[in-house]
């Protein structure tokens, strides 16, 4: 990755605003990375060209974090149209609210998993292993040999 | 949709309806696990999602892919791009009503997925590409097969042409339907054969960090008016363009290992610990440019896959190019689009 | 001479007795091999494309493995079909809107779960969005395979035939409809 900026969450909007002056014009990707440890959400741009020719394949990295209890951030969908659905869809998933692109109902999530947030490291969902089939065979009334 | 008469005035679109959640599942799967798991979301066009993820996790590991590999990257990926075109354009043409188009290009859609089961064994999807190269060599006699097949798809567009584009039905109801101009289009965000529908000439392609364009010399293919017709000719250009590539990368193939040394044999793929790092790579699938980001910590299930499909980029494209048309011109507008729904979903 | 006696018959519930009649005339062989035999050759499917395995079921439509001979045609509304194939995984969301499907659609109804999705959750059985269809329907064939190959989709539908010519019987009250009880492991709390 060619640049990177790490940024404070509240600055977000003025560095967005200052990429669109210098030939920006699209959000190609927006990562939300739950980090349990450190009580933090991980937000990751990836914004690209498509017009300027010079940056054309160039990506620039924007990295800001906010706290996992009190996630909001600005929205930058006013200066990128693009990064609308993909904001709804972080928020849907991990709670991070963006002020400035609201929307009541949830975007992917159906309506009984609204505010659930399941891609947060603390909503386990079932994995492989042996663990489960032995609680499989006890829930069908198999002896325990 | 809201609707004032026939006019369409608003639309928010109301997805879902799909969502398996493939980047949880992810998180708990061996990272060679993940492979059929992403291919799933868009099965028609499966090679190129699978390309997209192995470039990432061989950032990660830091090895380089052999020179033959990289050709049959290509040639799977250019036949499986046709393949998704014939399916779109399959698609469009039930939804605008003529279902004889329909049953045409899903038999010629034949051809092609019977050449892909000639290399890789399966229909729709192949898991072929693992980190370092690629599972298989081309088999014996592949290439007259590909050769016949290319053939009879080159002399089966004139006929398309004959029944279905220089059609004064379809001109009719697809010419200025749902324009999208440059501006605009590059603004919220489109991508993919609609992207080059409206005159901006990108494709992930040119880009070069994947399969073997660069030696090959690709250039993606325009065209200026942005409406639902010129979204429609995007596309039975491009699978013009897949036929010429593909030709010459048999021609060019060299010789030489399809995996890389670090990465060969099944064990080494299954116990592999991937280093510390994240990866960003992307690729051009049918519909569109397709991105990766993978996070690993140093263990051998990946920490967070992100994937952001073309169909859930293009999306807002509903909103710009529907609004103020009729009540009618929906099924022109969404197969024009080329919209997947369990890709958007994923 | 005119004079008109009134005379009472005792019948019963007429209602009752003719239908009782009716059915029983129904299920005797001759007509119930030529009713189920039109049956089996007119099997529209309701057409709901779920997930991935939608791509197979378009091929089998396609000219190469022709669904159409053995009277099997789409794209009709959902009041006019028998038989609801579940293309794939079943998400909370689209449980929703198949089973309001599945009650729209007249009597004699099947249901064919396709794919290994469709089965017990396939390649995504611990996401959190996704049921299982037998929870939701009662369903007649499964298909496994991920995705199936068209030959196999023909296969089922051949099988549906089958046990259509076996074992169905004429109800003229949905409810009497005899169904296998599925082994219910974990039923969804509200779909």
């Amino acid at each position: 990755m060619e640049r990177v900026l790490r940024i404070a969450s509240d600055t977000l909007k003025s560095v967005a605003k200052e990429l669109a002056a210098e030939g920006f014009d699209h959000v190609k990707s927006l990562t939300g990375m739950d980090r349990l440890e450190e009580g933090l959400i991980e937000l990751v741009y990836h914004i690209s060209s498509y017009l300027n020719p010079a940056l054309r394949g160039r990506i620039v990295e924007v990295r800001t974090e906010v706290d996992r209890s009190r996630p909001i951030i600005n929205s930058i969908s006013d200066v990128f149209p693009s990064c609308r659905y993909m904001e709804l869809e972080t928020r849907d998933l991990l709670g991070v609210k963006f002020e400035g692109n609201e929307e009541p109902d949830p975007l992917i999530l159906p309506e009984e998993l609204k505010n659930t947030w399941p891609l947060r490291k603390d909503y386990k969902i079932p994995e492989e292993g042996v663990e489960r089939g032995r609680k499989n065979l006890e829930k069908i009334g198999a002896r325990r040999r | 949709m809201e609707l004032d008469g026939d006019v369409i005035v608003g639309i928010r679109p109301d997805i879902g309806w799909v969502h398996r959640a493939v980047e949880k599942i992810a998180e708990t799967k061996k990272f060679v696990q993940v492979i059929p798991l992403i291919e799933r979301p868009s099965i028609i066009d499966s090679a190129n999602m699978n390309v997209g993820y192995v470039r990432a996790v061989e950032k990660l590991l830091g090895v380089e892919v052999p020179d033959r590999a990289r050709y049959i990257r290509t040639i799977l990926c250019e036949l499986n791009r046709i393949a998704s075109h014939l399916y779109g354009i399959g698609i469009f043409g039930n939804m605008i009503g003529t279902s004889t188009i329909f049953m045409w290009s899903f038999g010629d859609r034949e051809i092609i997925v019977e050449l892909m089961q000639e290399l890789t064994g399966a229909r729709l999807t192949y898991s072929f590409f693992l980190p370092g190269g690629v599972k298989g060599d081309l088999p014996d006699g592949f290439e007259e097969k590909l050769e016949k097949g290319l053939r009879y798809i080159e002399n089966r567009i004139p006929e398309y042409n004959a029944l279905f584009i220089e059609n004064p039905v379809t001109e009719d109801r697809l010419k200025g339907v749902g324009v999208i101009d440059r501006e605009k289009a590059v603004q919220i965000g489109l991508t993919g054969p609609n992207l080059r529908a409206s005159g901006v000439e990108y494709d992930a392609r040119m880009v070069g960090e994947y399969g073997a364009y660069k030696d090959l010399g690709f250039k993606p293919v325009t065209r200026p008016e942005g409406d639902s017709f010129a979204r429609l000719m995007v596309r039975f250009d491009e699978i013009d363009g897949s036929i010429g590539l593909i030709r010459k990368a048999i021609r060019e193939m060299p010789q030489g290992p399809i995996m890389h040394e670090r990465t060969k044999g099944m064990a080494r793929q299954v116990l592999m610990k991937v280093p510390e790092g994240e990866a960003f790579s992307r690729v051009e699938c049918g519909r569109g440019e397709l991105t990766f980001f993978v996070v690993s910590k140093g263990g051998d299930k990946p920490y967070r896959v992100r994937m952001v499909t073309p169909s859930f980029r293009n999306l807002i494209g509903f909103e710009t190019a529907l609004v103020g048309h009729r009540l009618a011109d929906v099924p022109t507008v969404y197969g024009s689009l080329d919209y997947f729904p369990p890709e958007a979903d994923r | 001479m005119g004079q008109k006696k009134e005379r009472v018959i005792l019948l019963g519930n007429l209602e009752n007795a003719v239908r009782k009649v009716g059915t029983r005339l129904a299920d005797m062989r001759p007509i119930r091999n030529i009713r189920n035999w039109g049956i089996t050759f007119s099997l529209w499917p309701v057409p709901l494309t779920t997930a991935c395995c939608g791509a197979e079921f378009a091929a089998t439509m396609s000219p190469r493995f022709d669904m159409e001979r053995l009277g099997v045609l789409p794209m009709a509304s959902s009041r006019q079909t028998n038989v609801l194939i579940i293309e794939g995984t079943l998400t909370r969301k689209m449980a929703k809107a198949v089973k309001i499907i599945y009650r729209q659609m007249p009597e004699p109804k099947f249901v064919i779960a396709m794919g290994s999705c469709a089965a017990d959750g396939g390649i995504f059985w611990n996401s959190y969005n996704i049921v299982r269809p037998k929870d939701v329907l009662p369903v007649d064939v499964f298909i496994p395979g991920c995705p199936p190959r068209p030959e196999a989709v023909i296969r089922a539908i051949m099988q549906l035939q089958d046990k259509i010519k076996r074992k169905l019987k004429y109800r003229m009250d949905a409810k009497e409809r005899p169904r296998k009880r599925t082994q219910r492991q974990r039923v969804p709390r509200r779909v």
